[in-house]
């Protein structure tokens, strides 16, 4: 089984390397100050396009989840938790949530960034904050 | 003219199955184009508008204008491209050339094999949007979010989505036309101890896959009184979009009431509302899916889906029978046509000649796609 980070787009290519490096990215809008996601060209916000990466604190909660029993693709392993993550209290992404019990999510839990390594570089997923790990600074350095 | 002025005069609907190896694409689509014609009382020289699937080979796959070589005549509109055509969206987007005077008789449909049959039991589609797949996201988990989110707010039960699933899947049971024909009937709990799909639906909460094709005709309604069937006018339609197609993330609040826009908007049209409809041809791709737009289109509350399902209504001897033909929980799913073979379930029954005939219906509401998919298009049908 393995899992692989898409080709990215040129809207995505510092996102994903980023995330190979265990740095969880999130496009910034400095004229009107959001930060927004999946990326656009054009700012969700303002319409404008003069947006740049920052460092998200990686932390968030969980609004929405759904245990995914049939997985498409044998890369999945199943059950696994497809999660909607509220990230740094204002934007949402669709991600994982993994290191824990599927039946221990639930919405409006703390969740903390982790990096699952594949093919192709690492994708961001998110691990219940109370869970044993180490923080994605430490976790960020590639042995 | 307006959209009223405009009806639907012809339909076809191909064999519907699991598989069709023997059948071609192409060879669905044009038994599904020159079908509904045929149905209306014209000859193909007639039609001088297409939103129809050309998915080759010969011609240029996905040009709807491959459709004039076999059509023998120039054409004087085309629509294509994502779902232009099929169902609600292709329907209301012809209706709009023909009262917009771009063209006189429009054929919307086509057909799918060798893409989807086979490839296991349930109907789903993987949106090519970046952020999704990576996550081991797909069409039936993508609507279990929102329907997590709803169920979560509402206390909506197990059992009140198998109810909507059972209902739907039973219509089917003995429609010959059917996928599933013959397979159930299925109760509550056969719904409920089918296998987890994604949390919170079962294996027989969502659509089947398979392969077919479907067609329909519209002309103005002038011209439709000279043809051989009961006309059935395009009353009011509405589209809505919170995005693009599975943009993700997704969750109810942000897509829970994706469709009550369009909803008002096309009543608004009508000059009818949800009440008033005799029978609904909504999207089924799943329970909660079918239960939510209960909601939006107007028939009850917020959250209250759950409760009016449980009345019976949606029952084929209720007051709003829905999906009578099965829907594509049981009758068919086979990538986008099944949205037109709801618009032909709709004639039909405004027709009087469905397998499971409402008894002197005159007004239909058919709708397409939904909240999991971040588009809805729905049409107001009625007797002409
Ligand atoms: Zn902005």
């Amino acid at each position: 089984m393995t899992r692989s980070t898409p080709t990215p787009s040129e809207l995505s290519v510092e996102f994903w390397s980023a995330a190979a490096k265990h740095r969880l990215l999130v496009p910034y809008c400095g004229g009107c100050g959001i930060r927004y996601f999946p990326p656009e060209r054009l700012c969700p916000g303002c319409g404008e396009p003069g947006w740049h990466y920052v460092e998200s604190t990686g932390t968030g909660r969980v609004v929405a989840h759904t245990v995914v029993h049939r997985a498409l693709s044998p890369d999945f392993a199943t059950p696994f938790v497809l999660a909607t993550v509220e990230v740094d209290g204002e934007w949402t992404m669709l991600t994982n949530i993994v290191d824990c019990d599927p039946d221990q999510v639930a919405v409006g839990l703390p969740v903390r960034v982790r990096f699952l390594d594949c093919e192709g570089g690492a994708l961001p997923c998110f691990a219940p904050e109370s869970s044993a790990g180490s923080p994605p600074d430490r976790t960020g350095q590639r042995p | 003219m307006a959209l009223r002025d405009v009806a639907i005069v012809g339909l076809h609907a191909t064999e519907q199955a699991r598989r069709l190896p023997h059948r071609t694409a192409l060879d669905l689509a044009q038994e599904a184009v020159f079908g509904a014609i045929a149905d209306a009382g014209l000859r193909p020289a007639d039609v001088d508008g297409v939103a129809a699937d050309w998915p080759g080979p010969g011609g240029t796959v996905d040009e709807s204008a491959s459709w004039s070589r076999s059509l023998g005549r120039s054409l004087n509109w085309v629509g294509e491209g994502m779902l232009d055509t099929a169902g609600a969206r292709g329907v209301m987007k012809a209706a709009a050339a023909i009262a917009a005077g771009l063209c006189d008789v429009a054929v919307v449909g086509g057909g799918l094999s060798g893409r989807f049959g086979g490839r296991g039991p349930v109907g789903v589609a993987v949106a090519e949007v970046e952020f999704v797949d990576v996550w081991g996201a797909y069409s039936i988990p993508l609507f279990a979010l929102v329907a997590q989110g709803y169920i979560r707010r509402f206390g909506t039960t197990p059992e009140q989505l198998a109810t909507v699933a059972a209902t739907i899947r039973n219509n089917g049971s003995s429609n010959p036309e059917a996928m599933m024909y013959g397979k159930g009937p299925y109760t509550v709990d056969d719904i409920l101890a089918s296998p987890l799909v994604a949390t919170p639906f079962h294996l027989l909460d969502v659509c089947i896959t398979g392969e077919g094709g479907g067609a329909v005709v519209l002309t103005s309604l002038e011209r439709a009184r000279d043809l051989p069937h009961q006309p059935v006018a395009v009353l009011g339609a509405g589209m809505e979009f919170a995005g693009n197609h599975g943009m993700p993330p997704l969750d109810y609040r942000t897509v829970g009431r994706l469709g009550a826009a369009a909803a008002q908007r096309a009543f608004g049209a009508a000059g009818v509302t949800a009440r008033d409809a005799d029978v609904l041809a909504l999207y089924d791709p799943n329970s909660f899916e079918l239960l939510r737009q209960l909601e939006v289109i107007g028939l009850c509350g917020e959250g209250e889906g759950g409760a009016f399902v449980d009345d019976g209504h949606i029952a084929l001897d209720g007051r709003y029978p829905t999906n009578p033909e099965g829907g594509c929980l049981s009758y068919s799913w086979n990538g986008t046509q099944h949205m037109t073979l709801k618009v032909a379930e709709a004639v039909r029954q405004i027709r009087g000649t469905a397998v499971h005939q409402v008894p002197g219906a005159e007004v239909a509401v058919v709708a397409n796609a939904g909240s999991g998919t971040r588009h809805y298009e729905v049409v107001v049908l009625g007797k002409a």
